[in-house]
């Protein structure tokens, strides 16, 4: 073009964007132009009906196939992300996005972490504490035991017998306490007490032999065929051996030796 | 409901949350069909080239980085995927085979054949533009970007734009002018 006005006037004009003077002007130009006005004139209606044009609609299918497109892909992406990625997901729909939730939950969190720190001291704390006051009982009930079992009544000595039941290690100071008052006792009730107490602890190596003792030493029937049944149930070649030569004593009761006769059967 | 911006959803999306991707997609499908129909003038090959330029936003997600607009972007990759499509099927390349699928309004038969005849005047006239030309009508008037944003998407200056725009225009009319004569001398 030779005229002074630049083609984008005649763009900016049709579209409505050439205003105040320079469209004065530049409608004036078009006046005096015959050849800008025939231009512009050519475009006008091109410049009109294109934008009249109605838009066309893609087919519905378009849709359905990007979804689809869209869910295959989120699957693929599913099954390539890593174990941190399909974590960070996890965690970034549980991380709240504004600072000062941020913020509250993270004052929250350490609060929580000082409860809990505090919670596993007292209560370890505590269970040391527990843990003392057991022994510590464990003990007065030894001392209470020996002391009842050295009294001159035969029920307090029972007591004493009762008490050791109680506890879970009595050492073997309380285990040689209990054979000497299987041995020694003058009451054949707190013999009896005593055998059935020994039998808690039968597992212990040296408890066959003092029972093997003590069963020779005893003139009670009934405390000898306590003592024959734990020997018995113990269930040892050299028990079994003694309790054959106990049998065949002559001085052995009858009934006991029947009783042992009975005991040894039911068990072969 | 709030809106959330086109960057922003692309960015959920470069995060992985891929059902954005559908947001974008719901705003945008129909500008690009409609760029795509008048480059190629197949419906159903325009289709497949919109489909094919979500799947490339997805495919490149990564390389968003948010800095331009975000339809700068994705006019971006329609161009590229569009002369993808130029390159592998130069030889299949028709014109006007499938140009009539515009939804008409109005029961005024007579009005509308008339519109219809318009409207295929018109396709035929636009077909006989460049590339270039057609692309800028349809981003400047079927689309009303302003000429900032076109010159953003085909990366030159607002000048050219305007420039191109007025031939497309000044071209369009002429060919639609001697079709009318050729049409009134028939």
């Amino acid at each position: 073009m030779k005229c002074e006005f630049p083609e984008s006037y005649f763009v900016d004009c049709l579209s409505g964007q050439l205003k105040g003077k320079d469209l004065r002007l530049f409608k004036k130009h078009l006046s005096e132009c015959g050849r800008c006005r025939e231009i512009y004139m050519e475009m006008k209606p091109a410049w009109q009906k294109i934008a009249s044009m109605p838009e066309p609609r893609p087919a519905p299918s378009m849709k359905t196939d990007f979804y689809r497109m869209l869910e295959k892909e989120k699957a693929c992406t599913g099954s390539r992300m890593s174990l941190r990625d399909r974590l960070n997901a996890w965690l970034q729909t549980w991380w709240p996005g504004e600072p000062v939730v941020q913020l509250a939950c993270f004052i929250g969190a350490v609060l929580l972490a000082g409860f809990f720190v505090s919670f596993v001291q007292t209560r370890s704390s505590m269970h040391h504490e527990m843990s003392h006051v057991q022994q510590d009982m464990q003990i007065l009930k030894r001392n209470v035991s020996m002391s009842l079992l050295q009294n001159q009544a035969a029920s307090d000595r029972l007591k004493g017998i009762a008490l050791i039941g109680q506890i879970a290690d009595p050492g073997t100071s309380l285990v040689e306490e209990l054979i000497d008052h299987i041995n020694h006792d003058p009451n054949t009730n707190v013999r009896l007490a005593a055998v059935d107490a020994v039998a808690l602890y039968s597992d212990l190596p040296e408890i066959r032999t003092k029972l093997t003792d003590a069963l020779n030493r005893q003139d009670s029937p009934s405390v000898q065929i306590a003592i024959i049944d734990i020997l018995i149930q113990m269930n040892e070649t050299r028990s079994l051996r003694s309790l054959k030569a106990f049998i065949e004593n002559r001085e052995t009761d009858p009934i006991v030796r029947e009783h042992t006769n009975r005991r040894l059967a039911e068990m072969m | 409901m709030k809106h959330i911006s086109d960057h922003d959803l692309m960015i959920s999306v470069k995060d992985g949350d891929l059902d954005k991707l559908g947001v974008l997609f719901e705003r945008y499908h129909q500008k690009l069909y409609t760029l795509f129909l008048w480059q190629t003038r197949n419906a159903i090959i325009s289709q497949d080239l919109v489909q094919e330029v979500f799947m490339r936003m997805l495919k490149s997600n990564k390389t968003y980085r948010g800095e331009g607009q975000f339809t700068t972007w994705m006019y971006c990759i329609a161009r590229s995927v569009r002369m993808d499509h130029y390159r592998k099927n130069r030889k299949k390349m028709t014109s006007l085979d499938q140009a009539k699928e515009i939804p008409m309004d109005g029961s005024d038969p007579e009005l509308q054949a008339e519109r219809q005849s318009e409207i295929d005047l018109l396709y035929r006239a636009m077909d006989q533009l460049s590339d270039e030309k057609r692309e800028v009508l349809v981003l400047s008037r079927l689309q009303n970007y302003k000429y900032e944003e076109i010159a953003g998407i085909l990366g030159c200056s607002v000048g050219t734009i305007k420039s191109r725009v007025f031939w497309a225009i000044r071209d369009l009319g002429k060919i639609v002018k001697s079709m009318n004569g050729i049409c009134h001398e028939m």
